[in-house]
């Protein structure tokens, strides 16, 4: 048992490693009445001396010169970086602010489309048509005609409103999905009111009529509205 | 453990970006790390290029080091010892072999006697050799607690276990040494025609 303890330690003893001094002298003891353990230690012994020969040629093996001029010349460019860092930290903080403050001035207003500046007549949305049994009701005012020139409806009337008077075109889809539109006053030559199934007189004259023509958002007139005094004096 | 006197003023004024500091640190510490790295390798060029990745490491990021988790000294051979690793692993040297780990487990030596038998020369260069051969997992703690004499404490810090495997993976070193040293010296007396 104590060969077998012995064996675990040998090195440590060969090593001066052990700090407990009774262990030390029961294993030099042991060492001593054992021939096999004597042996054990005096090969761990010349073994150590080995190493620390090694060790000893090895001592004064050293890096070049070289590698510490590289690690020098290495240290300065890195200094050089971290100054030149360190300098331009405000700028570069500075521009990354105003790249910040530029994509989100753009991206709130920047994907809006351009506006047109044509003159055009914009009027606040339009009520959507009451729907009554698939007719379209158009407020009727005085001395307008109220039939469809295609269908010959007659629209009903409620309260009169800036939105009255208007006839559904008979190419159209009517006012029926008519959400918001535009109001464009144009100058509609009588021929081609005829055309389209308008009473109207002096149809082959080149004179032309006044009229208000409801456009829808897709940009199909829907509905056409005749200016009452040019009307009553003209058509 | 805390850091050997003078190289925590050292550190910080490399922090700072002192080179005196530098200096100081690395003259201390390169032989050191270049010896481990040539007993490791046995090749002084990569001796010297894993002692230069070593220290720029440290000029990269001083405050990698956390002197609450050892010496600076360990620091070094840690880093010192994966870059060591690296290289025998791109050479595909296995830590250790599967012969060397079936001795691991227990396998007996034959007896050795140095004593007498050689010149001092002879013998280091010897010594030399058969440490080359050891497996790295055995010829680290060689070299550590051998070669640079490191505590068992210091040396599980840098191979990251525990004491009690270092104490035991340095005795199956060296009783795989005697057995190298004892075929080398085997080799070394027959007659050299006959080798």
């Amino acid at each position: 048992m104590e060969c077998e303890f012995f064996a675990i330690l040998v090195d440590e003893l060969a090593c001066e490693r052990l700090s407990d001094t009774a262990l030390t002298r029961r294993l030099f003891k042991h060492a001593r009445e054992c021939p096999e353990c004597g042996r054990r230690l005096n090969e761990a012994r010349a073994l150590t001396e080995s190493l620390r020969a090694l060790a000893a040629a090895d001592a004064q093996e050293q890096a070049p010169d070289s590698v510490e001029e590289g690690l020098l010349s290495y240290l300065r460019r890195s200094r050089r970086v971290v100054r030149f860092w360190k300098g331009k930290w405000v700028a570069v903080a500075a521009s990354a602010c105003l790249i910040a403050v530029g994509l989100a001035i753009w991206a709130r207003h920047g994907s809006q489309p351009v506006r047109n500046n044509q003159p055009v007549i914009m009027v606040p949305e339009i009520p959507p048509a009451p729907r009554n049994k698939g007719r379209v009701e158009v407020t009727v005012q005085p001395g307008v005609s109220t039939t469809s020139p295609s269908t010959g409806r007659t629209v009903s009337t409620s309260e009169p409103n800036e939105y009255s008077g208007f006839i559904p075109l008979p190419y159209g889809e009517g006012l029926d999905s008519l959400g918001t539109g535009q109001i464009v006053r144009v100058d509609v030559a009588r021929s081609a009111l005829a055309s389209m199934g308008f009473p109207v007189t002096g149809a082959a004259s080149e004179s032309y009529v006044q009229a208000d023509v409801l456009i829808g958002e897709d940009g199909v007139a829907r509905a056409i509205r005749f200016d009452s005094q040019e009307d009553d004096s003209s058509r | 453990m805390t850091s050997d006197p003078g190289d925590g003023d050292f550190l910080q004024g490399l922090r700072a970006g002192d080179e005196a500091c530098f200096i100081r640190l690395y003259r201390r510490h390169q032989g050191a790390v270049y010896r481990f790295a040539l007993h490791m390798t046995g090749n002084p060029g990569s001796a010297e290029d894993i002692t230069q990745e070593v220290f720029m490491t440290l000029i990269r990021d001083p405050r990698r080091y956390d002197p609450s988790r050892g010496s600076l000294r360990s620091f070094l051979f840690g880093i010192s010892r994966n870059c060591v690793l690296r290289l025998l692993e791109h050479e595909r040297t296995p830590l250790l072999s599967t012969d060397e780990k079936a001795f691991e487990d227990g396998t007996p030596a034959e007896a050795l006697d140095l004593t007498g038998e050689l010149e001092r020369n002879d013998t280091i260069e010897r010594v030399r050799r058969a440490v080359l051969t050891l497996p790295a997992g055995y010829r680290e703690v060689v070299a550590l607690c051998d070669l640079n004499e490191m505590s068992y404490e210091e040396a599980a810090e840098v191979l990251k276990c525990a004491v009690g495997t270092v104490r035991s993976r340095l005795h199956r070193a060296r009783t795989l040494l005697a057995g190298k040293l004892r075929a080398l010296m085997k080799v070394d007396a027959r007659p050299a025609e006959e080798r």
